[in-house]
């Protein structure tokens, strides 16, 4: 029997053609493209001048006078969400079911053009539509949108949540512009996709679809839009920023998507393609096109609406999605505009400059990203209300360490710190003198992505896992990250503070939240699903939700999840760190931290040997409240989010008052607080406290902010055997979350 | 040992013995070869390279041992070219090197398989098992500025942009075979390595689509690359850095055979250099001397005659501090000026692959 | 001309050689010795390997250093050290 039917509900979008959806699908359909010369006088160094702007009227009039006060990407953002929950008419939602995936790719600034946090945008509409559901930041660069949408089908295919609005945002900004401009990768004038290819606009806008189960939402009157048949995720495993020329990588998605949607390439009305303009993208497409459709390729029309809107980055997937339902609502391909009259004609039939009446039942939106990630999503006619069965579950268990920290590289090394109780608080994890990818790789790679390829090795080697090539093809990624490379965003804001025209643009390439996952995938040469989580410390343990995801619908056996964070100035001498202690600071650290998620019956085939079996995970949405959801169970040890500052003490008295006689403990007293890395470390750690009755101690505990000392773990050997590990997670005033482990 | 091929070649084909191997020189003429190879495609008859599989749980340590480059994370998809030197640094040969899942196979230059695998087996501290595959594999090449047009007609278009040094392992007519993008000449490479019995089939296949050319074409589309050719350029107890092969050893990689010698050689700053040179209608016998401003500085490495310049074109071996280009020097009482390489630019480099 | 117009000769290619290489290595970030690098070596794909996003990372460096912009030039010009020396220094190519 078929899984529970997800459909759009409503949509919203605002962008460079429209404030909003009726606006949107008029001027695509009637092919009034919205490519302009950007006025600000900041860009007239470069010699590309054209975007997709969206007019400041169409914000501020959009915006009621509480809002005023927002920064452009919140406002563009808050302005698509409100029209997609208006659309599908939403009221009276329990808060903790309704949830929120948002793509970005790019780090944004406040009112103040300052960066902010990757999820605080999100932060800000999750909290004015009063959702608390679960909430995921995905920044899989340009394939951020698109992948939102299949996340938010998953969350609610595992019963976490009964809506989630899915979307996408980005804002144009000077450093993106610039660093675009350095990859020689902008056209001059408006692009002009699949016919006259030398490069692409960038764009600017935010898209939102809502999703619900259609039984919920034939329950409450609701119109389907569409059904969110299926989605694809592929990694490239071939360049940080040009698309592998075989095609390889987007032809996985498609297949993957098809196969998702229980649906055969025959059954394709229409593709919407990524079609950004550039020669390495167009070209890999068409490829791409012929492979999946074979000799049906020129019949399947496919056509690029970033001809209009420019490329909004981490909102395009978003954007192109409310395109692809309205274009399946309607019957009407949307054409690509800018066609060149005098193109060669091809093989392949891409709309060329009219809107074509086109009767279609499935639609494929395709986008492609920097570091190699991509995804096709997979839209069709709404049917009735049927029979469907529950995602059946799957076991999972962890199965490969790989920590690589201040405390060792490696997972020898870390358990011999933690048992001499020795801390290396902010200390950068050393890998002088040891490559672990080949040297033409590992010489492109930055601090970040080496440290992560370090922990993911040696995860691998500690699963014993020995992949021949093609299972490797469909071992998944999942990477976690709260700011992704610091080193490179310094590096490249550097070059664009001194010279915009002349940015690093090696360090640009590495700006990409998801390059450091892509960079996993490249040397590891895995080339299955992938994604890329960003929400501060929760970052891992979210990330862990979509490895059991991937699992549990059988998209992969085997799935690495890689944490990493860094911080590249001075660590303050002499700080005093003890998480849970009320005269405790925190420092910032550096680490990344890997492990191998697999289905629990390919390790027993396979012969391994798991540390822990995954019991349950929760996240909830919003400001601090109490411990997450618990997954049921009670635990023998605590491992929890503590970094030694922040919400430390609302933590411990909750843990405390919630399970008395549980020792807790945390990592971030020995590493510093490393982000995502130290939420990954917490994981990991918890794992070995089950197998090998090792834990990190509390040591400078002193004076605990709740309860006792003996409430918390001060030696590192668990006095009752580990059966069960509750680990605790927390990106402040975002998201917490509770995984809970088992002895196998 | 002669090509598995003798029996696909035409009556014609002037052969010649290389090494251990006999191999096509020539099928049409050099100048006709050649041209095809430079503004076309041809296909390549390399059954002159060994293939040696290397295999057995050391076999990566073994091979990063045995091997001047970085083959630690050297995948299924993946080849590198890399020297193999002795102890004391002297080039034994040059190969081209493929992870496999369960270790690595070398391709050794032409007519050089024997050499290689004495020095393989002599060196066997590791206790992998060191096969001559060349019982029932062999290798075909295409190389040309429209070789990936050809690959797409002969194989799968997909295959043809693979990047460089990529590795596939692939099906053609119901035969597995190994897929690699590859080059010798700056031109679009490919090689297919290929059971015996399946090598004619697929070599008659190519020449539905190109034409034959033959090592003497090969060699000098090589040379105007300068690309290695190690039967040529390794003779007289040079080592590495006079070859001017540096490339193609890792000098970061921790340890090697000859490493110590390599580095020796290259802090000492001692020896000759080579330099590429053209200039007269005579050819130069190798040894010849080498006279700059009626001083003896060096000596004629190789020398041939090249289609694409029309003029002699050879390499030097001279003094390290007159290695450069744009010199005036007398070979054999001929004027001759040293070169910049490359001395021809590929077409490849001006054409994309659609 | 005489062996020490010749060594002179050379000796200027040599020296702009040499930039190029400590230009590349340590823009590049690279592990070896500048002098590793030879005249001839391929830059690009066999060679010293590099990509199509260290020719952006060069054009950059080039321009900073020789004061030549070589953003639209054809990748010939990176077909070896000693060729992309005639491009910064064309007193080099003048005197050929």
């Amino acid at each position: 029997m078929a899984l529970r039917p997800v459909v759009v509900t409503g949509l919203g979008v605002i962008c460079a053609i429209g404030r909003d959806p009726a606006e949107f699908w008029h001027r695509l359909t009637t092919g009034q493209g919205g490519l302009t010369p950007i006025q600000d006088p900041a860009f007239a160094v470069f010699e590309a001048r054209y975007a997709g702007q969206v007019p400041d009227e169409w914000i501020t009039g959009q915006l009621p006078e509480s809002d005023a006060a927002l920064d452009r990407t919140a406002g563009l953002a808050l302005i698509a969400a409100r029209q997609a929950v208006a659309q599908a008419g939403l009221t009276g939602l329990d808060p903790e079911r309704f949830g929120m995936i948002l793509g970005k790719c790019q780090a944004t600034p406040d009112a103040a053009g300052h960066y902010q946090p990757m999820h605080r945008t999100q932060d800000v509409i999750a909290d004015r539509l009063g959702m608390r559901g679960p909430r995921i930041l995905v920044s899989t660069a340009c394939a951020a949108g698109g992948n939102a949408v299949g996340l938010a089908k998953d969350k609610i295919l595992v019963g976490a949540a009964d809506a989630v609005l899915a979307g996408g945002v980005d804002p144009l900004l000077f450093g993106t512009y610039a660093g675009f401009a350095g990859l020689k990768a902008l056209s001059t004038g408006p692009c002009r996709p699949y016919s006259h290819s030398d490069g692409l606009n960038l764009g600017e806008g935010a898209a939102f679809l809502l999703l619900e189960p259609l039984d919920l939402a034939l329950a409450r009157g609701a119109v389907p839009l569409a059904e969110v048949a299926g989605y694809g995720l592929s990694a490239d495993a071939y360049h940080a920023t040009a698309p592998d020329p075989t095609g390889r990588g987007g032809t996985s998605a498609m297949r993957r998507a098809l196969a998702d949607a229980g649906l055969t390439p025959d059954h394709v009305g229409y593709v919407s393609g990524h079609g950004t303009g550039t020669p390495a993208n167009d070209t890999m497409e068409a490829k791409v096109m012929r492979t999946v459709f074979g000799p049906r390729a020129g019949q399947v029309p496919t056509s690029s609406i970033k001809s209009f809107v420019g490329h909004t980055l981490g909102a395009a997937g978003a954007v192109e999605a409310v395109a692809a339902v309205l274009a399946l609502r309607d019957g009407v391909a949307p054409p690509t505009i800018g066609f060149a009259p005098d193109a060669v004609p091809g093989d392949l039939d891409f709309v060329p400059n009219l809107a074509r009446a086109l009767p279609m039942d499935t639609v494929v939106s395709n986008n492609y990203a920097f570091g190699g990630n991509n995804v096709s999503l997979i839209l069709t006619t709404p049917g009735p209300d049927r029979e469907h069965t529950e995602l059946p579950r799957r076991e999972a268990v962890i199965t490969g360490l790989g920590p690589v920290s201040g405390l060792g590289v490696g997972i020898a090394e870390t358990t011999e710190a933690i048992l001499a109780g020795r801390p290396a608080l902010g200390v950068r994890p050393s890998l002088e003198g040891r490559t672990f990818a080949p040297r033409s790789l590992w010489r492109h790679m930055n601090n970040l992505s080496r440290m992560a390829i370090a922990a993911s090795r040696l995860s691998w080697e500690d699963a014993g896992l020995k992949l021949p090539r093609k299972e490797l093809d469909d071992v998944g990624l999942v990477f976690a990250t709260g700011a992704g490379s610091a080193e490179s965003t310094g590096g490249f804001d550097d070059s664009i503070a001194a010279n915009p025209s002349k940015p690093a643009v090696l360090s640009f390439s590495n700006v990409v939240l998801n390059a450091t996952g892509g960079a996993v995938c490249q040397t590891l040469g895995l080339r299955g699903p992938t994604t890329t989580i960003c929400n501060g410390g929760a970052s891992a343990s979210i990330a862990l939700d979509c490895a059991l995801e991937m699992i549990r619908a059988g998209k992969a056996d085997v799935v690495l999840v890689v944490a990493a964070d860094e911080h590249v100035t001075a660590v303050p001498e002499g700080a005093f760190v003890s998480p849970y202690d009320r005269d405790s600071g925190s420092v910032p650290g550096s680490a990344a931290v890997a492990f191998v998620v697999e289905a629990a019956e390919y390790c027993a085939a396979r012969g391994g040997t798991p540390y822990a079996r995954v019991l349950g995970t929760s996240h909830v949405g919003g400001r601090f409240d109490g411990i997450a959801g618990l997954p049921g169970g009670r635990p023998d040890l605590v491992v929890g989010a503590g970094t030694g500052g922040g919400e430390d003490a609302e933590e411990a008295a909750a843990v405390l008052a919630a399970l008395p006689g549980v020792p807790l403990t945390a990592s971030a007293g020995l590493t510093g607080d490393c982000q995502a890395a130290t939420g990954g470390l917490n994981i990991a750690l918890a794992a070995l406290a089950i197998r090998d009755g090792i834990a990190p101690a509390l040591t400078g505990l002193a004076a605990p902010a709740a309860g006792g000392l003996d409430d918390y773990l001060m030696k590192p050997n668990p006095p009752e055997p580990v059966e069960r590990a509750l680990v605790l997670s927390s990106a402040p005033g975002s998201v917490r979350g509770a995984v809970l482990l088992g002895a196998v | 040992m002669t090509t598995v091929l003798a029996h696909a070649h035409p009556g014609d084909t002037v052969y010649g013995q290389v090494g251990d191997a006999s191999v096509p020189l020539r099928f049409a003429g050099l100048s006709a070869e050649y041209q095809v190879l430079r503004d076309r495609a041809a296909v390549l008859d390399l059954s002159g390279h060994r293939l040696i599989e290397i295999s057995g749980p050391a076999a990566v340590d073994f091979a990063q041992r045995l091997l001047a480059r970085d083959v630690e994370y050297l995948t299924s998809e993946r080849c590198m070219m890399s020297l193999v030197l002795d102890d004391a640094g002297q080039v034994v040969d040059q190969v081209l090197a493929f992870g496999r899942e369960n270790g690595l196979l070398l391709e050794s230059s032409v007519g050089a398989g024997t050499r290689l695998i004495e020095h393989l087996r002599a060196n066997n501290d590791e206790g992998v098992e060191i096969t001559d595959r060349s019982g029932d594999l062999t290798v075909l090449g295409l190389e040309g500025p429209y070789a990936w047009g050809v690959v797409g007609r002969l194989i799968d278009g997909e295959l043809a942009s693979l990047p460089f040094e990529a590795v596939s392992d692939t099906v053609w007519n119901d035969v597995e075979i190994i897929f690699a993008r590859t080059g010798f000449t700056g031109e679009y490479g490919y090689q297919m390595i290929v059971p015996i019995e399946s090598a004619a089939d697929l070599w008659r296949a190519a020449l539905e689509h190109v034409a034959a050319a033959g090592q003497e074409a090969l060699e000098l589309a090589m040379l105007e690359v300068r690309q290695p050719i190690p039967r040529l350029e390794t003779a007289g107890g040079v080592n590495v850095i006079e070859i001017g092969a540096n490339w193609l050893v890792d000098v970061t990689k921790d340890e090697f055979v000859g490493k110590e010698a390599v580095l020796a050689a290259f802090e000492s700053g001692q020896g000759r250099r080579t330099v590429g040179f053209s200039g007269g209608d005579t050819v130069p016998e190798p040894g010849a001397r080498v006279l700059a401003g009626g001083e003896d500085v060096g000596e004629v490495v190789l020398a041939v005659r090249s289609v694409g310049l029309g003029a002699t074109l050879g390499l030097a071996r001279v003094d390290a501090e007159l290695a450069a280009a744009g010199l005036e020097f007398t070979v054999e009482g001929v004027d001759v000026t040293t070169l910049t390489s490359p001395y021809i630019v590929p077409k490849s480099w001006s054409i994309p692959i659609i | 001309m005489t062996i020490d117009e010749l060594r002179a000769k050379a000796a200027e290619r040599q020296q702009t050689c040499t930039q190029i290489k400590k230009m590349i290595v340590s823009r590049l970030d690279l592990e070896i010795e500048p002098d590793w690098i030879t005249d001839d070596q391929p830059l690009f794909g066999r060679g010293l390997e590099l990509d199509s996003l260290d020719v952006l990372e060069l054009y950059v460096a080039i321009e900073a250093e020789f004061g030549v912009a070589l953003y639209d030039s054809e990748m010939a010009v990176f077909g070896s050290v000693s060729r992309l020396a005639d491009e910064v220094n064309p007193q080099l190519k003048a005197a050929a």
